[in-house]
């Protein structure tokens, strides 16, 4: 059997980089963070690891940086000190007319300042279906919860969100 | 309230589409008996498994193992109190009631399986081997009972050195060929009985349980049979998210075949001697605890693991039924065959 | 209505199709009787809404390439990858390889068995079996099964 083609990291960054680092940001909320959980997703991506399943790529390095952005959550808990935000947090929402279309109103930087605010296991699964597309089945297999869970969690942060933003 | 979805029932529908969660019926029925009635000397493994896990003990455990046909070895600190034990060498492992936690040194902990996921009963050791106990040698300054392990051939296969006084395995070497073992675990030094605190369970820890397989539902594409060559029976069939693991157990050792879909990255696999597996050649590994092998067959890549001679892993992997056919179209496949030959009816 | 009686998450559900469809029916039929649904859903679509909306992002500029130079630089060094967040160097890397068999490249990429984590699961799981000691010690030797 012939050797197939592995997908290198330059061509993972060339075709998916704008992507993957647009989950980064939307998942840890800053720059910073975003930059080095990309390159824990090279990390990871590099020691080959991975048990085959069909799938997109978009899918496949969104679980990638999902995992890492939780396993990091989880380690920063055990350490006092919180990372403080680069954007200053919005105190009240905006006042705005109420016959005009909310979505205009409401800013991509408030959606994520908001998005920011849930907690860490909320926004993971909102990103994930709502910015990355996964299905509930699929973002339970990423995530190793139930499809419960995938849905209560994603239900509450939507709850969440709609509240901080109107 | 008619057509109202309620929510419990809903939710109910949709956790039956999700997870599977049954327990796997119990693979083996001869031998599947409790261990109450059996000496130590007809189930040592069995008996030093409830010494290891009822005592009080600190000790050090030294192993010695071949590895590309150099000689090594490693020792490690071991203490078990109330139930629960931790081993600490490099990695720290854990057992802790039905518990199985794995720690890599600046990591969390790792809890690999929880509670109630140990599968069914395993053959008896006497299905397959014999089993001669007589007096041992002193083991780690204690008197010990020695078990000698044999094949049906009367080949020497393990020899297991048990405490007199609490059945606690001291040594376990087995031997390939000739008198010299080829792996050795065994206690430098122990003490039995010392007051120790139960090693405290782990506060922050990942969980990477696996989901329990019901034997009616394998996957499709796997084959994961109830049974291998050479009298290893499955008892145990697990997914952790795409892998599905296949246990099996002979008794005396237990064996892994792991199983995912594609074909096999080749790269920076060992550049060494293959091992045949049936019509495949397989990379091999070697561990402190046994060996494994790599292969792929039509679409699935098999990785299996046990701590059983190398020879029984070949024979049992090659008795893997062909990738992609599931074992009743085989039985159907032989049917035909039969018919085919049979003479016609009057 | 009584608050049991309301749809709750599933409302996220079956704004995302995924309710049978019997299901969806039911809840549909349900939101058209129940006004705290209603608006519950008209919540979550919005935010649903809110979370598409939002553009991709570029990073800052030279950031992948100067990744790919650090890289690089690091395989030829045939060193481990230092950094803040950075797991173990050794190829068994406990959480990141556990985490990582959740993984799955895409079909026509290969597979590549995470040949450590398989050996500790199954050496974990054995240790069920007969006796632990014999089954365990062999893993708190840190494999490292070099490829």
């Amino acid at each position: 059997m012939a050797d197939e083609v592995v997908p290198t990291w330059e061509e993972i960054a060339r075709s998916y980089g704008r992507f993957l680092y647009t989950v980064a940001y939307r998942l840890t909320g800053n720059n910073d963070d975003a930059q080095d959980l990309v390159q824990d997703v090279l990390l990871r991506v590099r020691k080959g690891l991975g048990s085959y399943r069909p799938g997109s790529m978009e899918g496949w390095l969104s679980r990638i940086a999902t995992n890492a952005f939780l396993d990091d959550v989880r380690r920063r808990r055990r350490r006092p000190l919180e990372l403080l935000p680069d954007e200053p947090d919005r105190v009240t929402p905006p006042a705005r007319a109420a016959d005009v279309d909310l979505e205009a109103q409401v800013l991509p930087d408030d959606v994520q300042a908001a998005l920011r605010r849930l907690p860490p296991e909320y926004r993971s699964a909102v990103v994930l279906s709502d910015v990355v597309g996964l299905s509930y089945q699929e973002i339970s297999e990423a995530l190793d919860v139930p499809v419960g869970t995938v849905r209560s969690r994603l239900h509450r942060g939507r709850a969440m969100l709609k509240k901080d933003l109107a | 309230m008619n057509g109202l979805v309620r929510r419990s029932a809903a939710l109910a529908v949709l956790a039956a589409a999700a997870a599977l969660a049954e327990p796997l019926p119990v693979a083996s029925q001869e031998g599947a008996g409790t261990s109450a009635g059996r000496t130590a000397d007809d189930a040592p493994l069995e008996a030093a498994g409830r010494a290891a896990q009822s005592l009080s003990f600190v000790g050090v455990l030294q192993l010695r193992w071949s590895e590309e046909g150099e000689e090594r070895s490693e020792t490690l600190v071991v203490h078990g109190a109330n139930g629960s034990l931790v081993v600490k060498g490099g990695t720290a492992v854990m057992a802790s009631s039905e518990q199985r936690l794995v720690e890599h040194s600046g990591e969390d902990w790792n809890l690999l399986w929880p509670a109630g996921f140990s599968g069914s009963d395993r053959p008896a050791v006497s299905q397959k081997y014999q089993l001669v106990a007589s007096p041992g040698p002193p083991v780690a300054n204690r008197t010990s009972r020695v078990v000698e392990v044999r094949s049906r051939s009367g080949a020497l296969v393990e020899k297991l050195y048990l405490d007199d006084q609490t059945d606690l395995l001291l040594r376990r070497e087995q031997f390939v060929d000739g008198p010299t073992p080829f792996r050795t675990v065994g206690f430098e030094s122990v003490t039995i009985g010392a007051s120790v605190a139960a090693p405290p369970p782990p506060v922050d820890f990942n969980t990477a349980a696996p989901q329990v397989l019901s034997a009616t539902r394998v996957p499709p594409g796997v084959s994961a049979p109830v049974a291998l060559a050479d009298g290893y029976q499955r008892v145990g069939l697990y997914r952790r998210s795409g892998v599905v693991q296949a246990l099996y157990s002979d008794g005396l050792y237990d064996l892994s075949v792991f199983e995912q879909q594609g074909t096999l990255n080749r790269r920076g696999l060992p550049d060494r001697a293959r091992v045949d597996v049936g019509d495949e050649r397989a990379w091999h590994y070697s561990w402190p605890g046994g060996h494994v092998l790599l292969w792929e067959d039509g679409g699935t890549v098999y990785t299996a693991v046990s701590d059983a001679p190398l020879d029984q892993m070949v024979t049992a992997a090659a008795s893997l039924p062909p990738a992609g056919v599931s074992p009743s179209l085989v039985r159907r496949l032989r049917q035909v065959a039969r018919a085919l030959v049979q003479p016609l009816a009057a | 209505m009584s608050a049991a009686e309301h749809l709750g998450d599933l409302l996220s559900a079956l704004a995302d199709g995924e309710l049978t469809s019997f299901e969806a029916a039911a809840a549909q039929t349900h939101v058209t009787q129940c006004s705290v649904c209603a608006a519950e859903l008209d919540d979550v679509t919005t935010a649903r809404a809110f979370v598409r909306g939002l553009p991709q992002l570029d990073p800052p500029f030279g950031f992948y390439e100067r990744v790919l130079r650090h890289d690089r630089r690091l395989a030829a060094a045939g060193t481990g990858w230092k950094g803040r967040r950075v797991a173990a160097a050794a190829f068994g890397s406990a959480a990141a390889a556990v985490v990582l068999l959740g993984l799955a490249p895409p079909r026509d990429t290969p597979v590549s068995p995470p040949v450590n984590s398989l050996v500790e699961a199954h050496a974990t799981g054995a240790s069920f079996g007969g006796d632990p000691l014999s089954r365990l010690a062999p893993i708190g030797v840190p494999v490292t099964f070099r490829r």
